[in-house]
């Protein structure tokens, strides 16, 4: 895996038991996810709009890249302890998809809540779950145009969202892409 | 993994346990569940695993206990080698791949995923986003040799999925739980069958 690995540099440490959770590394993964989100526009769209809101990135050791918003203006960052077994762009697009994931309600899409009487909350997981992938796939198509890399293809093929990655390269409609994501939710 | 449910006031102990983390990512006791399961090459440690319901999708985090200290799974080898060295290891004919299944579940290796495989034939099937077949932890090869050497350390002669490419492997586990792959080449899926 990881060639990137040597972009975060050095190994982080061990998380000390009992102590918090915060990855020794935070401020390097933050400041090497968020170059790398810069060179591409929806990347640079998404930042610009994280720092118009206000958005604060934290770093958590965790067992594999995640991210997990909090509230509209704290995201956490997931990142394994060994920064040298973590891929920079899987990294880089959660962090991109943790704020598309804070913008969503802003445009339309509500967040799928549990226990809100009346709201439906299998659609909501569909439209945010389809504009999630969505989102990885245009961060992926846009790594490979701008940075020629194609790791991210794979993590989305890996995934199981290559036939929406194709789709939307095809440039099929929104509805389309809705089509096929229900097809492959059948299958599951 | 059989996994049983903490009640109301196990979880807030838990949750209390692992407050850093917990509070920083809103892990309360009513919208979170906690739970355990056993570890055969643990004699005192469980694993646990907390898991928010607050929103979706579900967000867990997982860790080793004896249900007073916990470790957090945090994707190094470091909290699983901190238990081998103070709690001690388990290892035996029957241990060895369910501690070398739940070691490649929770540690991030340079080299990439690795998981060992059923037989050689699941390497054309296998999903490494199947959470029920990663977290199998006692799922025993077909083909696996388990042999003890001169030092006591386990050796595993196995075909395993690494970084997307089906292995012959050999891997050894010494006495403190420190795993070693090496890669015996690699096996063409056909000629397996």
């Amino acid at each position: 895996m990881s060639d990137m690995l040597k972009a975060f540099g050095t190994t982080g440490q061990p998380t000390p038991t009992g102590a918090d959770f915060k990855h020794p590394m935070e401020e390097d993964i933050v400041r090497e996810c968020s170059a790398l989100l810069m060179s591409i526009p929806e990347g640079k769209r998404l930042l610009t709009y994280a720092r118009e809101q206000d958005i604060n990135f934290h770093v958590m050791t965790g067992k594999e890249p995640n991210f997990r918003m909090v509230d509209s203006k704290n995201l956490f960052l997931l990142c394994p302890a060994n920064t040298k077994a973590v891929d920079l762009e899987e990294m880089a697009c959660n962090m991109a998809i943790g704020i598309r994931y804070i913008e969503q309600p802003s445009i339309g899409i509500a967040r799928p809540t549990p226990g809100i009487p009346g709201f439906d909350l299998e659609k909501a997981t569909f439209n945010h779950m389809l504009d999630i992938i969505v989102e990885m796939c245009k961060i992926a198509l846009e790594f490979e145009t701008v940075n020629k890399s194609s790791k991210l293809i794979d993590l989305v093929e890996k995934l199981g969202h290559g036939d929406i990655n194709r789709a939307i390269r095809s440039g099929k409609s929104q509805e389309e892409l809705a089509k096929i994501l229900r097809e492959a939710i059948k299958k599951v | 993994m059989n996994w049983h449910r903490l009640d109301r006031d196990k979880t807030v102990d838990m949750i209390n346990s692992v407050k850093a983390a917990a509070e920083a990512l809103l892990f309360s006791p009513v919208t979170s569940e906690a739970k355990c399961a056993r570890l055969p090459f643990y004699t005192n440690h469980l694993l646990y695993r907390l898991t928010n319901f607050s929103s979706l999708p579900t967000f867990s985090l997982d860790f080793i206990s004896d249900g007073k200290k916990y470790f957090y799974l945090d994707g190094s080898a470091h909290p699983i080698e901190q238990i081998n060295a103070m709690a001690g290891l388990n290892l035996s004919k029957e241990t060895t791949i369910p501690y070398l299944n739940f070691y490649f579940l929770n540690v991030r290796l340079e080299e990439g995923e690795i998981m060992i495989l059923k037989n050689p034939e699941e390497a054309a099937t296998i999903d490494l986003y199947d959470d029920e077949r990663r977290e199998n932890i006692n799922l025993q090869p077909e083909l696996a040799r388990v042999e003890q050497n001169e030092t006591g350390a386990w050796v595993v002669h196995t075909p395993i999925f690494m970084d997307g490419t089906l292995v012959d492997a050999e891997i050894r586990v010494d006495t403190s739980g420190k795993v070693f792959v090496k890669s015996l080449g690699m096996m063409a899926q056909n000629a397996a069958q």
